[in-house]
């Protein structure tokens, strides 16, 4: 058995290749779970949704869509990051806007010369 | 390059077949190890040392189990979403050296990235969202916040070695050529071993938030939200959703075997020596993996995204740094 590299010299060309492959190998899976899924007893075409021993009127109660669920989760991972930024740059007073945003940017502009430094270097 | 030659390696070896077929040894020890560090035997019954459970227990659902349809749902497509997630992982190990071909290009660690974050994640969360439940929906948005988060990370750590063998050693960026100088980098000077080991340290963090194993199986959450956003899934899709969570594992455990430990180094592919230290070093990642999972219990989700941020996004930030100074 050998052992051979292929080198491509254009990634694109790489994704595109393996992008093909991974159809084709998602197209044989489906393919096998449709010919073996032709013997199996299968649920009722109603069923209704698993709601843990709840009844279905229960889903009359709102509840808030993925999206709002997700910032909720983030914002309260991030809690000081985003109470920092409500208060101090939603605050209402125009100094403490513009000291927040000239640090930042101090910040970026030190971190760009940093990085211009150390890849001229290279 | 004919069409047999390029199959072979996609469907057979190290493709569809053997990635599978890995995929399910790995459940095996996983659970035999997280069973006997709490205590238990784990699987038993089925082949010796119940080595067969995880296959019986896949054959199981994917043959004869009952699906139940929901009314709202869309199995077939979310069977397509979970296949199109398999085909990604599988495409991507025609780039590690284990394939028989391997396939590189300079750059092509944005193929991978492109390939194992973007593929698999998605197929995971529109799958999930074909069943609609309010069950569904909560674990759906845990996930995304996990994923957001871990996912760059998982890159970030990736990148370390990738970044120094191609500074240091000319690999133009490509997995296949890190994982031959990989070995070299640990022995290359202290910062360089630091960064390798920090990266190391990140990418197994990353591993475990991104496989969903404790302590930050926080979209699952079963007593919580029954099963999250597999609580749905029954027979095929279940098997599908599975066998997919463990060729992403498995996946992830080869891809630090090569790209921070070197693979065979310091033997041959081809030998028996080879294969045998291959195989240490893919068992030794899996057992850290597990005794993480065994020793430790579900995090909040806050929790859990601050953990990942700290515990693997602060060392994959040093380490970065770190490439960039040497």
């Amino acid at each position: 058995m050998s052992m051979a590299v292929i080198m491509l010299n254009n990634p694109l060309e790489l994704a595109l290749m393996l992008s093909i492959c991974a159809i084709s190998v998602s197209m044989i899976v489906l393919a096998i779970a449709r010919i073996t899924c032709a013997g199996h007893r299968r649920g009722g075409y109603s069923e209704d949704m698993y709601l843990g021993g709840e009844s279905s009127s229960s889903l009359r109660i709102r509840i808030p869509s993925v999206t709002a669920m997700y910032w909720g989760l983030i914002s309260r991972a991030f809690k000081r990051t985003f109470s920092a930024l409500r208060d101090k740059v939603h605050s209402g007073i125009l100094n403490e806007w513009f000291y927040y945003m000239s640090i930042w940017f101090f910040l970026l502009t030190v971190i760009a010369i940093i990085t211009i430094v150390v890849c001229t270097r290279w | 390059m004919t069409l047999v030659e390029m199959l072979l390696p996609l469907i057979v070896f190290p493709g569809l077949v053997f990635i599978s077929t890995l995929s399910l040894f790995t459940e095996w020890i996983v659970r035999k190890i997280v069973a006997r560090s709490q205590n238990r035997i784990g699987p038993a019954y089925v082949g010796p040392f119940g080595i067969l459970q995880p296959f019986a227990d896949f054959l199981k659902l994917f043959m004869a189990k009952e699906e139940v349809v929901q009314m709202y749902s869309s199995p077939w497509l979310a069977k397509l979403f979970l296949s199109l997630g398999i085909g990604g992982i599988v495409a991507s190990t025609l780039m590690l050296p284990l394939s028989p071909f391997r396939f590189a290009a300079p750059y092509d660690v944005l193929v991978l990235s492109y390939l194992c974050t973007v593929w698999p994640s998605l197929s995971i969360v529109l799958a999930s969202i074909l069943y609609p439940n309010p069950y569904t929906y909560t674990g759906v948005s845990r996930l995304i916040a996990m994923l957001v988060v871990v996912e760059p990370i998982w890159i970030a750590s990736i990148l370390v070695p990738v970044v120094l063998a191609s500074h240091l050693y000319n690999a133009k960026y490509s997995i296949y050529l890190t994982s031959v100088y990989a070995w070299r980098l640990w022995m290359e000077s202290p910062i360089v071993a630091a960064a390798m080991a920090l990266a190391f340290v990140s990418f197994i963090v990353a591993t475990q938030a991104k496989t969903m194993m404790k302590p930050f199986d926080i979209p699952e959450a079963e007593q919580e939200l029954i099963a999250g956003h597999i609580t749905e899934f029954s027979g095929q899709t279940l098997a599908l959703y599975n066998i997919l969570h463990d060729i992403e594992l498995t996946f992830s455990a080869l891809l630090a075997t090569y790209i921070f430990l070197g693979g065979p180094y310091p033997y041959r592919h081809l030998s028996i020596a080879g294969i045998l230290v291959l195989a240490i070093k893919y068992l030794v990642i899996v057992l850290a993996i597990s005794l993480i999972r065994a020793c430790s219990a579900r995090l909040r989700i806050d929790q859990g995204i601050r953990a990942v941020l700290y515990l693997g996004g602060v060392p994959a930030a040093v380490a970065l740094i770190l490439t960039l100074l040497s």
